[in-house]
């Protein structure tokens, strides 16, 4: 194997390297957050190999998605005894997988492109599944959240919800008529807590905004955006600010070690940091209505009480 | 009768969630919120129980009816069952 090259990178406080044969170009986005390690420090490695045939897949298979095929086995990882992952990655609708990761030991990842899919490797989405980063980003208590991260002041506003509801719009509305705005990202977050305070980075995936910068902010709040004809919003608190995040965040609902790490997470969150559903139009109005419900010290709570009588189950879908 | 170990419990400021993982989430997509009466009767069925024993606790934990309870006890776990998140 010729793993020749050695490339660094930094997302949030999780640093990892790269080490492959020079083959496999890399999505351009990924350049702005280059670093330098030492050899010897204390990163995770993934050595990237092309192939003409990927490996069988090692261990038993826990979970099949339409683009993705997880198979665990347990190990003796150090002292955790954890679970090691491998998973075979594809196009949705193709019969063939397109590349390989599996965990080898503690810190150390082997990942194959296979060769036929080499002119897709800039590709985001084709890339980064590669890497298992959710599940990386997991162990360093941080959660990718589906949003549009917005610099205002010194602080981010994350405006988040379904694909297509106005994420990136509402920000660029913010850049055009509030003052000292600028987009971070259009499209995803990284959340991590830094000295005890929430902070948003970056992430290197911009989606169809195509705005990527590499930028840690405090987060002064996190707005759920729905589409309405009136401009108008409401704090969320406890489970419904709880469940709003969840919906957004990369899950990988096949591991319940994971599931319960990532509801912990997001609980801590909503209790730090204000939770907003927000009804609103794509006009300048939507901007200057927001600022204020952010500057309000106590916002109207409204909607349905739960019905104490009788035992009920409701039942929500993932993105309500 | 026992819920099924896919299923894990959540209580957010006095609420209770049951969110699907494992293979349980591949067939169901969604999360369940959970009135108290159903919150006690889950976390009493994260061990065997029959109905009867369901009821027997229920009648100490609440102030409810024997006719009540028991109709809340089979709409409750006819509902589980229904999802997939009961073992007979």
């Amino acid at each position: 194997m010729n793993t020749e090259k050695r490339d660094c990178y930094r997302l949030g406080n999780y640093e990892f390297e790269i080490r492959h044969g020079g083959e496999i170009l890399f999505p351009p986005f990924l350049e702005r957050f280059r670093i330098e390690i030492d050899e010897g420090q204390n990163a995770d490695v993934f050595e990237l190999r092309l192939t003409d045939q990927l490996p069988q897949p090692k261990g038993v298979p826990v979970a099949h998605r339409a683009d993705l095929d997880v198979y665990a086995s347990s190990a003796s990882l150090a002292k955790s005894g954890a679970v090691r992952e491998a998973r075979l990655l594809r196009f949705v609708g193709a019969a063939d997988p397109y590349g390989y990761y599996e965990e080898m030991e503690e810190q150390r990842y082997c990942v194959w492109l296979q060769r036929d899919y080499l002119a897709y490797s800039q590709i985001d989405t084709v890339f980064y599944s590669l890497f298992a980063l959710e599940r990386q980003l997991l162990g360093k208590n941080g959660l990718i959240l589906h949003c549009a991260m917005l610099r205002v002041g010194g602080e981010a506003l994350l405006f988040s919800g379904p694909s297509g509801i106005g994420k990136s719009t509402h920000a660029q509305l913010w850049c055009t008529h509030a003052t000292d705005a600028q987009v971070i990202n259009g499209d995803r977050a990284l959340l991590q807590y830094g000295s005890d305070r929430l902070f948003a980075h970056g992430w290197c995936v911009s989606g169809s905004s195509e705005i990527c910068i590499n930028r840690s902010l405090p987060v002064r709040a996190i707005i759920f955006l729905r589409q309405e004809q009136k401009n108008d919003g409401v704090q969320l608190h406890g489970l419904r600010a709880v469940k709003k995040l969840v919906s957004q965040i990369t899950v990988n609902s096949w591991n319940p070690q994971a599931v319960e790490r990532v509801w912990e997470l997001a609980e801590r969150i909503a209790g730090d940091v204000p939770v907003f559903d927000y009804g609103c139009n794509m006009e300048p109005e939507a901007v200057d209505v927001l600022r204020q419900l952010l500057g309000m010290q106590n916002a109207d709570i409204s909607g349905t009480e739960p019905d104490g009588s009788g035992a009920r189950l409701c039942v929500t879908g993932r993105d309500e | 009768m026992k819920v099924k170990k896919d299923f894990i419990t959540r209580t957010v400021a006095g609420e209770t969630v049951i969110v699907p993982t494992g293979e349980a989430a591949a067939r169901f997509n969604g999360m369940i919120t959970l009135n108290e009466t159903g919150a006690f009767i889950w976390r009493f069925l994260q061990e065997a129980h029959t109905k009867e024993e369901v009821l027997a606790a229920m009648l100490e934990e609440f102030e409810v009816d024997e006719a009540s309870a028991r109709v809340d006890i089979e709409g409750f776990t006819g509902a589980l069952m229904e999802h997939g998140m009961l073992e007979a």
